[in-house]
């Protein structure tokens, strides 16, 4: 099956249309009757060629008539089915054989408003009894052009039998609508692409020199658009072949702008691209005349290009930038496949055109690497994305080893949010300290082990602290010999705590057996106004209560043990209380620092 | 042609002659752009085939670019069958039975892939049975379709329609369910499978209900699946990019925020901790260890300072213990002694056994106040064997030193009240001096009570600070 197409391809080619002779008479600024002899000497021009190619003279600009004369191989048919291919020329002819008038491609005249161009690859039946085997053949053709800076016959014209001819051009045009298509669709995904992320330029970049190479494909060697669109003027072609060479390269600068921007200077792109939109305005209005006599301007165009793109590539290759080889090798196939195309045409030979194929592919591998581009940052942005992971669990543990330090209730109170938590913040309010106090301690050292001791102090810890939470209470610090507890809520609530405290050490100190240690603590409350905060320096911080109502719940825990009451508080704090409460006073105390004596109450 | 087409194979040929290049050398307009249509969309659907397959080569795990590139693939061989084929145009004498062959697995090939598609796209919620068993039957279709004698293909294309008229039926239930689930884009799905059926379904009544076939409107409803598939896909492309660009900011967020949590946590913790515990670092510090060490306790504590505060004002008193805390720390620390914690205005510090850096940061702290801060302080000084652990809960650490040595220190600080040297301490503490002749004493009592273990005690005079300490 592969073996059948290549052999068609290659059959295509070769071996389909006999060759015309090089050199053809014309006669300049004349039509000649078709069929009469000329009355003055011929100049001779070489076909396929421009009248003013030969003649520095004369004008590209004008009219004149082609004549060759020529034999048909001996091996044909007679009557056989032939026909002649025509390219496009510059700009109108019609066609005469043995002096019969065979078709007329534009509108030929002697002036500008009597000729009108046609762009389009012609196929000239010829009439069945002037073929046949040696027979002699006269062709004729009067051109005129008064639209391009070239006239004359500048493609090939071939001439064979009608089938081959038209399956020729039949592929050819096949060929060229594939490639548009491709071309079109690699467009349209780029362009969703960029639809979807418009500051993904790169994307409407590629997109545009897609769409410059499908609109190109189409007008430039077979013209398939002219048979599609016949009713198009001249016009329309010819500025949309040099519209597509114009956007397409500055699309293709504008593309590797932002592939590396750092190797090409920023000012490239807004020069570019001004001078693109200015190029094409002047397309847009200018007659195709002066369009072609400075078609030069496209030439300057697309070499300083060529040297910026070459420039950058070659800045970003000796940089190392990210698939500056291949985009490089895209560059260099584009390159190659011109230059063979040029090669073939210079040496005549037959051909269908590389530079699109090399186009294609050097756009599909460009289109891939953009892609490719963000897949690879979306790859590393994941292992970012774990890497952070990664590292913010280790944070996380690191978090919850420090955050067992932190007064936690006590920033709670002070700051929404903690990391807005600054030095010397505090609060004014009164609330019921708490003093709990072990104080059988010293006994408890003598009679446990260091780990045991420790064992043992925690152990308490881990069931006093809930308790006291759960009476909207929280504890200031753990101490050797007790803890300090604050009660935020009302001073019921502490009584409560207290209570409950005492409770469970009489429950766990009745279930313990007779050898082991029983604990026996001291509470004292004292409600009063005090100020809360942090207070430290630059390495260290520590929350702190500073009030008189401190020094004071502490000393009266210091007095539970002589008054022998578990619980002891003062008169203002059981005048603070809304609830109930059995009490008894125990005595009144002179308390350093204060003038009058504070009577003493336990609860119970 | 050879005996022995299928009527349509016929219609194609008949379609062609008709409009092949008549005399005049121009074609009959709307066969040719039909034709051009075609060729133009069969180059477009080849090159999207070969770039999603690109796609899919290099990242494998995703199938919907790799059925999509079979989509577009198939569709470009079916859209170069399609009358009036440009295949035939090109290669006359393409074989008819080959021919015929191709258009079967052609078709079924772009109908299988075009669900399969859009059963990955949404691959969590389609029945796992569908995918194996479409890639099964077109596997088989496509298979016997190559194989089998030409006469019977027509049966293996009802069979075949019969089937992908089932399945297309199903994948419609499928997705109008999951519209109705609004999942995202999956009505566009809806739309694009809509639009394939109304296509195809169109072509099958033409196929074997003999109504008037519309020309293209298969190729054209492939044509659109396949634009609104690519859409989707690009749309997914950026959509998933983003999502991962937001996870990693996400992540960059929480890394900052921990770090700066982390930061303000660990001014809280003593770290010195965990070299006194012999620990590897703050995680591994568990509620109850505990070590029993030498060393000298620091305990100082500032006079009247709660009468200080009430004339102060709460916001003034604590720029003015900060500033004293500031002034303390610094000190404690280049003095190789660490604050265990704070109580009230007192500080509580942990120095080395030989007491020189205790006696030291004492006098260094007096100089600096008589520099900077007026206040009036105390400083009790004690060494002894101390037991320094981690008391609390498993939430709320302290840490806490469980040591007589602490409460003499209380006391010592206490008795600078009644005294004239305002830094007191006690025998062992200068008995555990490496240089005493660095520092000044005077013994101002023997005995004293309260203080059990304690021989005598010593005011330190605070003259000159003496160098760190050097042993000659």
């Amino acid at each position: 099956m592969k073996a059948t197409w290549i052999v068609l391809l290659l059959t295509i080619h070769a071996a389909l249309a006999f060759s015309l002779p090089a050199t053809w008479d014309f006669w300049p600024e004349t039509f000649l009757v078709p069929g009469q002899p000329a009355t003055k000497p011929p100049v001779l021009l070489n076909v396929p060629g421009a009248w003013d190619a030969v003649m520095p003279n004369h004008s590209g600009v004008g009219f004149g008539t082609y004549r060759v004369s020529f034999q048909l191989p001996a091996g044909i048919a007679p009557h056989e089915h032939w026909g002649l291919r025509v390219m496009k020329a510059g700009t109108s002819y019609r066609v005469f054989a043995n002096g019969v008038f065979l078709a007329e491609v534009g509108h030929v005249g002697t002036s500008p408003e009597m000729t009108q161009p046609r762009y389009k690859t012609a196929l000239i039946p010829l009439p069945p009894e002037m073929i046949g085997p040696l027979k002699k053949l006269d062709l004729q053709f009067d051109v005129a052009n008064f639209s391009d800076r070239n006239g004359g016959l500048w493609n090939p014209i071939e001439i064979g039998p009608w089938k081959n001819l038209v399956h020729k051009t039949q592929v050819a045009w096949s060929l060229e609508l594939l490639l548009s298509g491709a071309f079109s669709l690699l467009a349209l995904y780029q362009l969703l692409l960029f639809f979807f992320r418009r500051n993904a330029q790169e994307y409407l970049f590629v997109a545009l020199i897609c769409l410059a190479m499908a609109v190109y494909t189409l007008v430039y060697a077979y013209c398939t658009l002219e048979w599609l669109f016949p009713h198009l003027s001249w016009d329309v072609y010819y500025k949309l072949e040099y519209g597509a060479i114009i956007v397409g390269m500055s699309s293709g600068v504008g593309y590797l702008v932002k592939m590396y921007p750092q190797d090409i200077p920023s000012l490239v792109l807004p020069v570019c691209l001004s001078l693109m939109l200015g190029y094409l305005g002047f397309l847009l209005f200018a007659p195709t005349l002066l369009i072609s006599s400075v078609v030069w301007l496209v030439y300057v165009f697309l070499l300083g290009f060529l040297g910026i793109l070459l420039f950058g590539m070659i800045r970003a290759l000796y940089h190392k930038r990210l698939d500056a080889l291949a985009v490089l090798a895209a560059l260099a196939l584009v390159g190659a496949s011109i230059l063979t195309d040029l090669l073939l045409v210079n040496f005549n030979i037959p051909h269908l055109g590389v530079s699109p194929w090399g186009t294609l592919i050097a756009l599909t591998v460009v289109a891939y690497l953009i892609s490719v581009r963000f897949w690879r940052n979306d790859q590393s942005v994941q292992r970012l994305t774990e890497n952070l992971k990664q590292q913010n669990q280790a944070l996380i543990e690191m978090n919850e080893a420090f955050i067992r330090f932190v007064p936690q209730q006590f920033l709670e109170l002070l700051t929404k949010k903690e990391t807005d938590l600054r030095l010397g913040d505090h609060i004014d309010r009164p609330m019921t300290i708490m003093f709990l106090r072990i104080q059988n301690l010293n006994e408890l050292k003598q009679s446990l082990n260091y780990q045991e001791l420790f064992q043992y102090l925690n152990t308490f810890h881990q069931k006093a602290g809930p308790i006291i939470r759960q009476h909207q209470g929280f504890v200031d610090k753990y101490m050797a010999h007790g803890l300090m507890a604050l009660f935020d809520g009302s001073v019921d609530q502490a009584f409560q705590a207290a209570l409950t405290l005492q409770a469970l050490i009489a429950s766990e100190n009745s279930k313990k057996n007779p050898l082991e240690p029983k604990l026996e603590i001291g509470i004292g409350l004292h409600f009063g106004p005090l100020v809360l905060g942090i207070i430290g320096e630059k390495d260290r911080l520590e929350s702190t209560v500073i009030a008189d109502a401190v020094n004071l719940s502490s000393r009266i825990e210091s007095l539970t043990s002589q008054y022998k009451a578990p619980i002891l508080t003062s008169e203002e704090t059981l005048k603070a209380s809304l609830k109930e409460i059995s009490w008894r006073e125990k005595g009144r105390v002179k308390v350093k620092g204060k003038s009058q004596t504070v009577s003493l109450i336990e609860i119970f | 042609m050879a005996d022995g087409f299928s009527f349509r194979i016929h219609d194609l040929f008949y379609i062609i002659r008709i409009y092949k290049i008549d005399e005049g050398g121009e074609y009959l307009p709307w066969a040719f752009i039909m034709n051009s249509l075609a060729t133009f969309l069969t180059g477009g659907a080849l090159l999207l085939g070969v770039y999603f397959f690109i796609l899919y080569f290099f990242s494998r795990k995703n199938f919907e670019h790799l059925f999509l590139s079979l989509t577009c693939l198939f569709s470009g061989l079916y859209f170069s069958l399609l009358p009036p084929s440009f295949l035939l145009l090109l290669f006359p004498d393409f074989s008819a039975t080959l021919f015929q062959r191709l258009f079967l697995v052609s078709t079924s090939v772009v109908g299988a892939s075009a669900l399969l598609v859009l059963i990955y796209f949404e691959k969590a919620h389609t029945p796992q049975v569908l995918a194996p068993l479409l890639l099964f039957t077109t596997i088989i279709v496509g298979g016997l379709a190559m194989i089998l004698p030409t006469g019977v293909l027509i049966v293996l294309e009802g069979l075949r329609d019969v089937f992908f008229s089932v399945a297309f039926g199903v994948m419609i239930t499928i997705f109008i369910r999951l519209v109705r689930q609004k999942r995202r884009e999956v009505w566009l799905q809806l739309v694009s499978l809509t639009l394939l059926g109304i296509g195809l379904g169109f072509d099958l009544l033409h196929r074997w209900g003999g109504f008037p076939g519309i020309p293209a409107f298969g190729q054209l409803a492939v044509i659109l699946f396949l634009i609104l598939q690519t859409a989707l896909i690009s749309r997914r492309f950026w959509y998933v990019y983003e999502l991962n660009q937001q996870m990693a900011l996400l992540q960059k967020q929480n890394h900052h925020d921990l770090q700066d949590l982390n930061l303000l946590y660990a001014r809280f913790v003593p770290m010195a901790l965990v070299q006194q515990l012999h620990r590897q670092s703050i995680i591994d510090i568990q509620l109850g260890d505990q070590t029993e060490i030498p060393r000298t306790v620091f305990y100082s504590d500032i006079r009247d300072f709660t009468t200080m505060a009430e004339t102060l004002g709460s916001r003034r008193t604590f720029e003015v213990l900060n500033q004293y805390l500031s002034l303390v720390g610094p000190i404690i620390r280049k003095n190789e002694g660490f604050i265990l914690n704070y109580q009230g205005d007192a500080v509580l510090a942990v120095f080395p056994e030989p007491a020189d850096s205790a006696l030291r940061a004492a006098l260094e702290i007096f100089q600096a106040l008589s520099e900077f801060l007026p206040l009036r302080i105390g400083i009790g000084i004690h060494t002894g064997p101390i037991l320094l652990g981690t008391l609390g809960e498993r939430e709320h650490i302290s840490p806490a030193v469980v040591s007589d040595v602490v409460e003499i220190a209380q006391v010592l600080e206490a008795w600078t009240k009644s005294q004239q040297y305002k830094i007191l301490l006690s025998d062992t503490a200068l008995t555990a001096l490496l240089c005493p002749q660095n520092f000044h004493f005077e013994k101002i009592a023997d005995n004293p009570e309260n203080l059990s273990g304690v021989a005598s005690v010593y005011g330190l005079k605070h003259v000159v600070i003496p160098e760190k300490a050097s042993v000659s």
